[in-house]
């Protein structure tokens, strides 16, 4: 049973990479609802394996862009890195004074955001970028307090806060939207590391649960970074968005029951 | 030795890569031999008394393969740092010290706790 379990949740895991790299998200927001929708997982527990997948997407992802070059501003990226990841060691604190039920609707509220931002995306077409321009340290600050609510969140949910940080470099700080994209995940890793450690000392964070998740994920990941640049996305972003409004009424319909 | 900008990228992309693949490759060969022995799934809480009082070869690997993870993005930072400091510029160096600061003592606390 246990090794089904195991194998359960390598499948899990593959499957979350290989959406999240296919929709430019970090594992996270597949990860823990199937932790613990599907497999029965405590919130807490999910969210740290959650942060855990990120942690492995981010460095696959991000460790193939550098190598390819061009793509991430490291030193732009690092210095708004700095505000994420102390949001990131804040929400991995204040989500030990959380119950369950209350992150399962938060969860939800996310989800139904997410479905929104990916339905949204699949109308966006390749010139829709807006060209990289000089950063004002007025645009430098908003983009900081934005990533210290994303580290946040991150460090609450156990998700990357791609969704929040891709929009911030797109559109505030003016990066092109792949650069955006493949910035974020680079950022999502060092967010993580941060806000594991809160779950890490209270005991949440189970190697047995988080080790098939995170090899499952690293396979997906880079099935998936094969796989993009030979199809089109948009039906998959679609179904994926009502897939999302799906699981974000079910987790929300649990957490309040439990209330 | 590390002399271009993109020579950099390069490094840095291969400390994130070498550090993601062994880490999670040790940490699942690792659990799923404990798990293959009959250990029950849910059962291994992580913390730094976790490697210390390992009772296996399996259960210090567990450890470590997550630990190596946890350690990538700092390596990657020290190699950006580092990079900075022979290219003498001070604010990557700024910048790179001060994310490190907040990612090794959050470290720091949860090991400690």
């Amino acid at each position: 049973m246990e090794t089904f379990d195991f194998f359960m949740i390598v499948s899990g895991g593959f499957a979350a990479g290989l959406v999240g790299s296919l929709m430019g998200l970090g594992g996270g927001l597949v990860a823990v609802p199937f932790l613990n929708l599907l497999m029965g997982i405590p919130m807490h527990n999910a969210a740290a394996a959650g942060l855990i997948s990120t942690l492995g997407v981010s460095c696959g992802a991000a460790g193939r862009y550098l190598r390819k070059g061009g793509l991430i501003d490291v030193p732009v990226a690092l210095q708004i890195e700095l505000a994420a990841a102390a949001g990131g060691l804040m929400g991995g604190f204040i989500v030990g004074y959380l119950k369950g039920a209350l992150l399962q609707v938060v969860f939800s509220g996310v989800l139904v955001y997410s479905a929104a931002q990916i339905f949204r995306s699949s109308f966006r077409t390749a010139n829709s970028d807006s060209v990289g321009k000089l950063i004002s340290s007025t645009r430098m600050y908003i983009a900081m307090g934005l990533c210290l609510l994303a580290g946040v969140l991150s460090g609450l949910l156990g998700i990357g806060g791609g969704l929040v940080v891709v929009p911030v470099l797109h559109l505030v700080l003016g990066l092109p939207f792949k650069s955006s994209t493949a910035t974020s995940n680079f950022m999502m890793g060092l967010t993580a590391v941060p806000a594991l450690s809160g779950f890490v000392a209270r005991g949440q964070l189970d190697l047995g649960i988080s080790a098939p998740l995170a090899a499952g994920v690293l396979m997906g990941a880079t099935l998936g970074s094969w796989i993009m640049p030979r199809i089109s996305t948009r039906w998959l972003k679609l179904v994926f968005s009502l897939l999302l409004i799906v699981t974000a009424f079910e987790m929300a319909r649990k957490g309040l029951g439990a209330w | 030795m590390v002399k271009s900008e993109s020579d950099l990228s390069s490094r840095l992309g291969s400390v994130l890569l070498w550090g993601a693949f062994s880490g999670v490759g040790l940490w699942f060969l690792s659990v799923f031999s404990i798990v293959a022995s009959g250990e029950k799934l849910s059962s291994m809480p992580f913390s730094l008394t976790w490697i210390f009082n390992a009772e296996s070869i399996f259960e210090l690997g567990a450890g470590i393969g997550m630990l190596v993870l946890a350690a990538t993005p700092v390596s990657m930072l020290a190699v950006f740092v580092v990079f900075s400091i022979a290219q003498r510029k001070t604010r990557p160096i700024a910048v790179g010290l001060s994310v490190m600061a907040v990612v090794i003592s959050a470290q720091f606390i949860a090991m400690m706790s």
